[in-house]
């Protein structure tokens, strides 16, 4: 059985169903993030993790318990918010000991404790000062302090990130993850940043209104994404979409129709004639090459040099693709390219009409 | 920075002086009287520069113990305001961070009571009181204060709790700590200033009750407000008497209340300026 499991768990705010039926189990030390668009019931679905919230179905284990109507105080897990919700009539140092006070630990095995926090989170300079004065980062460090400085069976982590810059989070990134490979915790993270969820996760959880698109490690949503939700939600920049009608079918080929009208010839599929699929292409999937060469043509429209990579976005008789070049390719807007299409990275989707 | 023009800021110093002083005259008159003979004191036109006596604070205090009667708002006072806010402050928790759909309902209803005219409830209050043996009593009192009091009370601390974010109760619940050090370590500490404000005021609104502290005691538990209203008798000269007994009243009070300006005005404005 999993450490953390959640059965068939349902939960409505008066009419509004915000997370419909979820069931998942989670491993023990494992990095768990929950990602999806705001409103999606990830925030929720860590709440009721945590306890902070009622179940109205299902049932939540953890270690073996049914810790479903355990309350929060005794379910025994950390959590870091978003607003980081440090005591701010409490210096640092009483902050970090505050879960350690109450469960009545031994003063010097608590100063012990604090110091060696402290010292892993740098926060040795700051113990005696008051939350208010210090800048966010720090207080960041202080909240994921109030978390580790105890030995909790599960880590739980809202949108911790999302309060700082784009620099300090990257830092806190590594942190975190350095944080997890040192104490091995099992964690669970909630974002709305696929590029946090990408790079800290074991296991990325793909949220949309009350239920999960799609579970699994990271590299292998991105390669195969489930569905259109999961596709589009994944990857920066987004994948491409050629929205495009089954034309035929037979053992050695399958012709489409794009929107556009252009004819697009794939390998076998198992789809049928009339069927209206979506192809997904990567950017870096999309190979440009002369226009002659090609069996599509495509004019760059816009083109954003990132040093390390080019993006091209082209329009074309396919739509609108996304292309990702090396940093020192030459393509100028307005240009016409050629675009050749891979079967084997390509991804459909049926659409159901 | 100047935002206004010259004849506007002196318009507006104009009028508040003269509010002001209207507020603070009847005070200054009732402190001046105190210190009158009874003939000067009713004397037309009004004697605004005459020989200062002491002789009404001495009669008083020869008529009735002011000590006792001092004592007696004292206790009452301060009892009332804790039994208050040990009701008050568990009952805003609830409602600020567990509302429900009624919760409103409750809170106006609440409130509601002070609507009431108090002498729509004086003879069941009375008879009440007469039956549990609680008139002239300082516990009676305490209890009644405390009633009138705690819809005030509740508002107010409401009002505070609806200000600290919920994150920081919640981290304090998954920090392993129980509703009790929830309440104590976190939610009080957090909200001193607003409940030294409510304290406050309510310790002036009981010092300063009159109609139900001379409705249920008589010579044992009568507060300031009994003895002042003593010297109100239906023939011969007592406004000085009178005016003696009030200064003597509400001397604690304004002086408490000038040491406390801040948390007062905190406390009187509650909701309106945060």
């Amino acid at each position: 059985m999993s450490y953390l499991t959640l059965n068939s768990i349902k939960k409505k705010y008066s009419d509004l169903a915000v997370i419909r039926t979820i069931s998942l189990s989670i491993e023990q030390g494992e990095f768990v993030v929950f990602v999806g668009p705001s409103g999606c019931g990830k925030s929720t679905l860590l709440r009721l993790i945590a306890g902070l919230e009622d179940l109205d179905a299902g049932s939540i284990t953890l270690d073996g318990q049914d810790i479903t109507n355990v309350a929060s105080s005794k379910r025994d897990m950390a959590m870091v918010f978003q607003s980081y919700a440090l005591y701010p009539h409490m210096t640092v140092a009483n902050n970090l000991s505050f879960a350690l006070r109450q469960a009545g630990l031994p003063k010097t095995e608590i100063k012990r404790k604090i110091d060696k926090v402290a010292a892993t989170l740098e926060l040795t300079p700051y113990l005696e000062r008051k939350p208010g004065v210090l800048s966010g980062g720090q207080r960041q460090r202080v909240a994921i302090g109030r978390a580790i400085v105890r030995n909790p069976k599960a880590f739980l982590f809202d949108e911790p990130l999302s309060n700082l810059d784009a620099a300090l989070r990257v830092d806190m990134r590594l942190e975190i993850a350095r944080l997890h490979r040192n104490l091995g915790a099992t964690t669970i993270y909630v974002t709305h940043d696929q590029v946090e969820a990408m790079t800290l996760a074991d296991k990325v959880v793909v949220l949309n209104r009350g239920v999960i698109e799609q579970a699994g490690a990271p590299v292998d949503l991105y390669e195969n994404p489930k569905n259109l939700f999961v596709a589009k939600f994944i990857g920066t920049p987004r994948m491409s979409f050629i929205p495009s009608r089954v034309v035929s079918v037979n053992e050695l080929s399958t012709t489409l129709e794009s929107e556009q009208g252009a004819s697009i010839t794939l390998g076998p599929t198992p789809l049928a004639p009339n069927d209206y699929i979506q192809i997904g292409i990567r950017p870096e999937h999309l190979i440009l090459d002369n226009p002659e060469n090609a069996d599509h043509q495509g004019d760059i429209e816009l083109v954003e040099k990132l040093g390390s990579d080019t993006f091209c976005y082209i329009d074309s008789q396919l739509g609108r693709l996304t292309a990702r070049l090396p940093g020192n390719v030459r393509v100028n807007p307005g240009e016409t390219v050629g675009l050749h299409l891979k079967d084997k990275s390509l991804h459909i989707f049926k659409e159901h009409r | 920075m100047r935002s206004e023009s010259l004849l506007a800021l002196s318009l507006r110093t104009l009028f508040a002086w003269f509010f002001g002083l209207i507020i603070f005259f009847p005070l200054f008159w009732m402190i001046l009287t105190a210190f009158k003979t009874e003939l000067q004191a009713i004397a037309i036109p009004p004697l605004l520069f005459f020989e200062p006596t002491l002789e009404n604070f001495s009669i008083v205090q020869e008529r009735s113990d002011y000590l006792k009667y001092a004592m007696n708002s004292l206790i009452t006072s301060v009892g009332s305001t804790i039994l208050a806010l040990v009701i008050a402050i568990p009952a805003a928790y609830a409602m600020a961070f567990y509302p429900r759909k009624r919760t409103p309902d409750i809170l106006l209803w609440m409130l509601s009571t002070k609507m009431l005219p108090a002498v729509g409830v004086l003879v069941p209050v009375y008879l009440l009181f007469r039956d549990t043996g609680l008139l002239d009593s300082r516990t009676g009192l305490i209890i009644i204060f405390t009633l009138i009091n705690l819809p005030i009370a509740v508002w107010m601390m409401y009002s505070y709790f609806k200000d600290i974010p919920r994150n920081i109760l919640e981290a304090c619940r998954m920090d392993g700590g129980s509703l009790l050090s929830e309440i104590r370590h976190v939610l009080i500490p957090l909200n001193m200033g607003g409940i030294a404000s409510t304290a406050l005021l309510v310790i002036v609104l009981s010092w300063n009750e009159a109609f139900w502290s001379l409705h249920l005691t008589s010579a044992n538990a009568g507060t300031l407000a009994a003895l002042i209203a003593s010297y109100s008798s239906p023939e011969g000269l007592f406004w000085a008497k009178l005016s003696a007994a009030s200064a003597l009243a509400v001397a604690p009070v304004v002086v408490l209340g000038w040491f406390c300006q801040r948390q007062l005005v905190q406390g009187l404005t509650f909701g309106a300026v945060k």
